[in-house]
């Protein structure tokens, strides 16, 4: 949770930095971090 | 800085119409009333702020209010209504922006606007502050939130809450899934219990028939045989439907995953082709040779000239300037340039104040050369780390999509053995299974072969045959439900099959780890919020010295609350709604030049329309004056529109 919680907040900024962050690459930043999350628990599953 | 505007069918100004506007002045915009003025304020507004598309904001809602955006779709305020499009031209520097704007709804904007300079660079009566004040509300915190990144922590803290909601609607949804796979274990756990009863009980009444003593002993034999071989096929069918299933699953959750490798390939197609495209636009060869050209023409010819020009007239000057040191009180002097004629000495000074005043004037256009040179070095610059930039994330890609494109093709084979693997299990079982059929018919055809023999035999063959269909139909109903306990006891997570435990505590961590990311977004909108604040007000103070508002001690928005405060001369708090109409015109003025100032001094354009008409005489004068200082130290294209008894619509420069 820590490191998903780092990489989120370092992804949002670097967005934020450009100063033209819309609410879809917000939604795009959490969609993909929830995604590779679920896939490293199915690989810890298998 | 020369600024070319032209309008073409724009509001009440039909055909097209040029005008000029130059930075460092204030440039005038005056008509009578109802002949334009208003029009070429908002075609200024409209090619600076026009964003390549709105979001529903504060930007556009006040785009609508000032009467630049329609409010739905439908004809465009800005078009004239004889035209079926409006197109306004604005050219800064050579540099050309273009608004063209359709009647039906629809505009393109290239290169888009800023949004934001509805906020920070327009002054009217509509303005957001202007109206806010004239309403008596004293809420400003938009200000701060537009104006920092606020905003942006706010559309990220949006999306985490629609995940969040998302994420607990999937938490109920496992919940329930949860609660009826428990009920169908048990109810399967039930049948399996019902079947190995039933089970047992036809194992006990084959061994009380082949017990009885048979009159034919081949049949006997051959009932023996049978049965064990019947054990066997059960025993080996029941092994491989088991097999199948498990092998059906994991090839099914290989080819999920080969389709998601295929997106994830396909996606990265797309990345890297939008990114070649934004490279050759940043790559406009073009455009860097032309802006190399004119470094090149401002360093080899404009400097020079300029250069050659101020050492010629300072070389007069220092000349008259001698002359009129020698002059003493003489009330003429012989001329010190052809050295035969006389020259006045009234004339003289005149000469000398007209060659400083040319002097200086060539030495500001220096300075502006210079600037433009440095400015056009500086993009140059910029299109080429973004080039750097655009290549280094090209290259990055595609070592990606490489080794996408590797695990892709290992992933395909294994997929290729696992359904021959599955192919082949069917096959084993659809044979097993037509032999277990074959048997148990010839098995019925002995059993009946007993019947003849004597009563107690019938009876057990009979037993059997109703055990055996007892077991047939228990074994289907737990076929069922255990394909739906299966089915339900897992989730798909991104295509992927995840048992509901772990896809319980998966979609838990995850509402943990946004919830403490919404906590630290939170704590980052406040501290933008609280920073911008602080230099708003810094600029308020320093403005309120500059724009010598007197009769005010203190004007601020309060950190937190942001409500604006206002205290008098004296030391009386005001509430805004007790402010006279002229004292929150004048407010609005400082707060919105504070905007611009502290928020917005990269666009060069500062627009005022109106307002100015409420103040009393002096302080339309000290503004005015501010305003034209401003533009001077800033090099800011101001524009102003007032009433005058001009015939026409007509922009001059003071």
């Amino acid at each position: 949770m820590e490191t998903a919680y780092t990489e989120i907040i370092q992804e949002l900024e670097k967005l934020i930095k450009k100063k033209s962050l819309t609410e879809s690459e917000a939604d795009r930043v959490l969609e993909l971090k929830f995604k590779s999350i679920a896939r490293e628990v199915v690989r810890r599953e298998k | 800085m020369k600024s070319e505007l032209l309008v073409e069918n724009v509001g009440g100004l039909s055909g097209r119409t040029k005008f000029v506007l130059e930075s460092g002045k204030l440039n005038v915009i005056e008509s009578p009333n109802a002949a334009g003025k208003s029009t070429l304020i908002k075609s200024i507004t409209a090619v600076l702020s026009f964003p390549s598309s709105w979001e529903a904001d504060l930007p556009l809602l006040v785009a609508q209010r000032l009467g630049l955006k329609s409010k739905s779709e439908g004809p465009e305020p800005l078009v004239n209504v004889n035209a079926n499009q409006a197109v306004i031209n604005l050219s800064v520097n050579g540099d050309l922006r273009q608004c063209r704007i359709i009647k039906g709804g629809g505009f393109y904007n290239k290169p888009p606007g800023n949004e934001m300079f509805l906020l920070g660079s327009l002054l009217t009566r509509e303005s957001e502050i202007s109206r806010k004040l004239v309403e008596g509300d004293s809420y400003f915190e938009w200000i701060v939130k537009q104006m920092s990144k606020a905003k942006l922590y706010e559309k990220v803290r949006t999306s985490i809450e629609k995940s969040l909601n998302i994420n607990s609607v999937k938490l109920e949804q496992i919940a329930i899934k949860i609660q009826e796979t428990a009920k169908l274990s048990e109810e399967t756990e039930q049948l399996r219990r019902a079947i190995d009863k039933v089970k047992e009980e036809r194992r006990q009444v084959e061994q009380k028939l082949a017990s009885l003593p048979a009159t034919d002993p081949k049949v006997e034999k051959a009932y023996k045989d049978m049965l064990e071989k019947m054990n066997m096929i059960e025993g080996r069918r029941q092994g491989l439907k088991e097999e199948l299933q498990s092998i059906g699953n994991e090839f099914n959750m290989l080819t999920r995953e080969l389709r998601i490798l295929e997106r994830e390939i396909e996606k990265r197609q797309k990345i890297v082709a939008r990114l070649q495209e934004d490279l050759s636009a940043v790559a406009d060869a073009q455009r860097i040779k032309n802006w190399q050209k004119q470094i090149t023409k401002i360093d080899t010819e404009t400097i020079p000239s300029l250069n050659s020009k101020r050492e010629r007239l300072i070389g007069v000057k220092d000349l008259y300037d001698i002359a009129l040191r020698a002059a003493g009180a003489r009330p003429e002097i012989r001329c010190p340039l052809c050295e035969t004629g006389t020259i006045k000495i009234g004339g003289l000074t005149i000469q000398i104040r007209k060659l400083a005043n040319e002097i200086s004037k060539i030495e500001d256009e220096n300075a502006y050369c210079v600037r433009q040179k440095n400015e056009l070095r500086a993009r140059i610059q910029e299109r080429e780390s973004e080039k750097k930039r655009l290549n280094d994330e090209i290259r990055e890609v595609q070592v990606s999509l490489r080794a996408l494109k590797a695990k892709y093709e290992e992933e395909k084979s294994i997929v290729e053995a696992a359904q021959t693997k599955l192919e082949l299990r069917e096959k084993e079982f659809k044979l097993a299974d037509g032999e277990h059929a074959e048997l148990e018919k010839r098995l019925d055809v002995i059993e009946k072969q007993f019947k003849d023999i004597g009563k107690e035999e019938k009876e057990f063959a009979e037993h059997l045959g109703k055990v055996r269909e007892k077991l047939q139909s228990l074994t289907e109903e737990f076929d069922t439900k255990n394909t739906d306990l299966t089915e339900k006891s897992i989730e798909m997570v991104d295509e992927q099959a995840i048992p509901l435990s772990i896809a319980e505590k998966l979609y838990q961590t995850w509402s943990k780890t946004l919830e403490s990311v919404k906590n630290y977004i939170d704590g980052r909108i406040d501290e933008q919020k609280r920073g911008a604040a602080r230099t708003f007000n810094m600029k308020v103070k320093e403005l309120m010295k500059r724009l010598e508002f007197t009769e005010f001690q203190e004007i601020w928005l309060e950190e937190g609350t942001y409500n604006l405060r206002v205290i008098k001369k004296g030391g009386k708090s005001l509430p805004v709604v007790s402010l006279s109409a002229s004292e929150k015109y004048a407010i609005a003025t400082l707060l919105q030049i504070a905007v611009k100032e502290a928020y917005m001094p990269e666009i060069p354009f500062f627009i005022v329309d109106e307002v100015v008409l409420d103040f009393d005489q002096a302080r339309k004068e000290g503004f005015l004056d501010y305003l034209r200082e401003t533009a001077k130290e800033r090099d800011w294209f101001v524009v102003v529109a007032r009433v005058a008894d001009t015939p026409t619509l007509t922009v001059k420069q003071i």
